[in-house]
């Protein structure tokens, strides 16, 4: 049986808020350890929650389980079973996305979809149905797996589309059980490399317009924003789409060996770091520097890393944020509703909110997922120092003009939503339960942030808040 | 569930009466808090703040009977507490009393009620609420400390020593809480203009309870583990602490 380990301290990426909760380890080797650990499962104590953690790389505490138990990636990592022929991958769920492109990319393989950092877990792909700069060609995580297994709190399963639990744990945030494994479709591949045109956007306006224009072109789409530039500058962005190489438009060094992949990690941030290192100033002055860098307009060649992946190589960066941390906040709103988009970032700029690079995006259309975040329109995420004053009542603002306007906030990076605006943000909410009510009925496989935002129950929404918030964007509630 | 700027969604107050307290818990249920739990002895009082908090807000407020002199059943009735609401994840210490020098120092028997409820009550329930806590694997504590505690004066000794054995055994137990997901901030007021102080004149940077309910949530959202309120209290406190008694004594307040 698996052995529960000391308790430690976990969180997200944004290392706020921290829980304490045991690991779960497990000492058998490759065959019988599922069936262990699914005997484990079905055997916790009365009261006692359970998740599965891999990478830690959501934001907030999508993966934490304070004073239960979290599944370790590391027992999860026997099977990785390539298929040139029907190219598709079998792997276990702990292997991360940077495992994988390590050992596919030289053979001609990519993922369907990669997300800004190869350092999450299939199964955190899964959990979170994530989604990469081509989502608006191509759909999110889901889109490209043809089943999985899973660990419920009542057997073992495998299951595919056909099955509503599989919508069910496709955003699901890992509360249908552990994921143990995936056959997920690959994309084939000539080179390493991504030819990549890039385009400077004056001001907000510019960059909504050349997205809607030109993403249709384009296989991978872009766009990094200064979020605290302002007046005629607001929402001044360099956009970047990509498509993957041929190898006839590689450069000579590159061409004899085309798919060549170098993923190495060139700087480690120091564990040090004041909390008010990144400030205003600082970020400000990053900004502007960024932008005046860029080029007018021009075609590059870049190597699959630099152009997906540019911040996993400085490792452990999050910690320049100090011991107080960061968070990040992603919402979407759908297409028609640019003013409100515009009226957000407006938000952040008058408040002069301290944020790197906010990415934008246009989504394609969304997954069947009930819980799954994208779906059709424009998403935005900014990296917020928690240290900023007045940041809760600024994001609860803008969370209520996001779910007025019909979109909502990704869990995978939330640390701070309130659950009275969940069901509006997520209209399939009540579907979604009661697949899981059937699947664990007891409740065992919870979140921290499942709790938070009581993912499993309902909450009524509290009048004055209510009129609190819908004061402030100049709207009658109406929820 | 805290959330990552440090605010509660379910919250026991000890000394539900308390004006910090009450201004604390008035800026909470227009967040995040969808439940109160005010505990105490005065039923008349919370019943007071029970209705101006719902008077603006659908959060829940629960009264129960707390007595921090009240020794024997401190940990089992704070443990009751937690079952009966699991969700509790913030609880602010905010019970004492300040009494009467003058009077206090002549009588025995009024010492011992002082360090009741300002120090022995405090230690065992921090000590079942710690505990409590760390079951869950998270909680925040905050415990109402004062600066009164951390020179102890000659013109209120019996309260501040009081308040300075609990302000030592929060600090200690913030540390021995690290890495148990169990977070401890202590605060330490400056004189607040409150019902506690009506009769008092009111000494240098007096602040209020909304300023101190303030300060207090910045605080834990920065996480920190110890803050003076006003902030620089912190800094005419540092001088105070190192004035030498012959001279210390001579200062009017």
């Amino acid at each position: 049986m698996p052995k529960l380990e000391n308790t430690q301290l976990f969180g997200g990426w944004g290392r706020s808020p921290l829980s304490a909760s045991s690991p779960i380890r497990s000492n058998e080797d490759t065959e019988a350890k599922l069936d262990a650990i699914a005997e484990f499962v079905a055997s916790v104590p009365n009261g006692v929650k359970l998740l599965a953690r891999g990478m830690g790389r959501s934001y907030g505490d999508a993966a934490s389980c304070a004073g239960g138990y979290l599944s370790a990636r590391e027992d999860f990592l026997d099977v990785f079973e390539f298929d040139p022929v029907k190219e598709e991958l079998r792997a276990s769920s702990g292997f991360s996305l940077d495992e994988i492109m390590r050992r596919l990319i030289p053979k001609g393989y990519f993922v369907h979809v990669t997300p800004g950092t190869r350092y999450v877990t299939l199964g955190g792909a899964i959990a979170a149905d994530i989604h990469g700069k081509n989502h608006h060609k191509d759909g999110s995580f889901i889109n490209h797996v043809k089943s999985l297994e899973l660990i419920t709190p009542m057997s073992r399963l495998e299951i595919t589309k056909a099955d509503p639990l599989f919508w069910a744990t496709a955003g699901g945030m890992g509360m249908t059980g552990i994921i143990t494994e995936a056959t997920i479709r690959l994309k084939k591949i000539q080179t390493a490399y991504i030819k990549v045109t890039t385009q400077r956007a004056s001001n907000v306006s510019e960059t909504i317009e050349t997205m809607q224009n030109l993403d249709d072109s384009y296989t991978y789409s872009v766009a990094w924003m200064d979020s605290l530039a302002s007046g005629d500058s607001l929402g001044r962005s360099v956009i970047t789409w990509g498509e993957h190489a041929s190898e006839d438009e590689l450069e000579a060094k590159h061409a004899n060996n085309p798919l060549a992949y170098d993923p190495n990690v060139r700087l480690k941030a120091p564990d040090l770091a004041p909390s008010w290192l990144l400030n205003r100033t600082s970020i400000r002055a990053f900004n502007e520097a960024w932008y005046r860098k860029a080029p007018k307009s021009k075609v590059s060649i870049e190597s699959i890393p630099n152009y997906f992946h540019p911040l996993d190589s400085v490792s452990d960066w999050n910690r320049l944020y100090g011991r107080t941390g960061f968070l990040q906040y992603q919402f979407q709103v759908p297409f028609g509703q640019e003013d409100t988009l515009i009226s957000i970032i407006h938000k952040f700029s008058k408040n002069r909110t301290p944020s790197f690079l906010s990415v934008l995006k246009r989504f394609g259309p969304g997954s069947s997922g009930h819980l799954s975040f994208p779906q059709p329109g424009w998403t935005l995420a900014l990296d917020i120092p928690i240290r900023t004053a007045g940041l809760s009542e600024l994001l609860d603002g803008i969370d209520f003009q996001v779910a007025e306007a019909g979109g909502r906030v990704y869990f995978a990076k939330d640390s701070r939503l309130i659950p009275e605006l969940v069901p509006k943000m997520y209209p399939r909410l009540d579907e979604w339960r009661s697949v899981i009510e059937q699947n664990d009925p007891d409740g065992i496989f919870i979140s921290d942030l499942g709790k938070r935002l009581s993912l499993r129950n309902s909450v009524k929404i509290k009048a004055n808040l209510v009129e609190t918030l819908g004061a402030e964007i100049g709207k009658g509630p109406n929820l | 569930m805290i959330d990552a700027l440090g605010q509660p969604q379910c919250v026991l107050i000890i000394g539900g009466g308390s004006d910090i307290a009450s201004a604390l818990v008035d800026r909470w249920v227009d967040m995040r808090c969808q439940r109160v739990i005010l505990a105490g002895r005065s039923f008349s009082v919370m019943e007071q703040v029970q209705s101006q908090l719902q008077s603006h807000s659908a959060a829940k407020v629960e009264i129960v009977y707390l007595d921090m002199a009240d020794h024997e059943s401190l940990a089992p009735l704070t443990s009751e507490v937690f079952e009966k609401y699991p969700d509790i994840d913030m609880a602010v210490l905010a019970a004492g009393q300040l009494g009467d020098q003058a009077q206090d120092e002549r009588d025995p028997k009024r010492v011992e009620e002082m360090f009741d409820v300002n120090a022995t009550g405090p230690a065992i329930f921090l000590t079942a609420c710690a505990s409590e806590f760390r079951k869950k694997g998270t909680g925040t504590i905050v415990v109402l400390s004062s600066v009164a505690g951390e020179r102890v004066r000659r013109s209120n000794y019996v309260y501040g020593a009081s308040k300075a054995a609990t302000d030592s055994f929060s600090l200690a137990l913030s540390e021995a809480l690290k890495g148990t997901g169990v977070n401890v901030l202590v605060v330490r007021p400056g004189f607040v203009s409150t019902k506690m102080t009506q009769h008092l004149t009111k000494a240098p940077l007096a602040t209020t309870k909304e300023r101190v309910a303030n300060d207090i949530i910045e605080a834990l959202a920065k996480k920190k583990s110890l803050i003076w309120s006003p902030k620089e209290m912190r800094w005419v406190m540092l001088v105070y602490k190192h004035i030498p008694r012959a001279i210390a004594r001579r200062i009017p307040f």
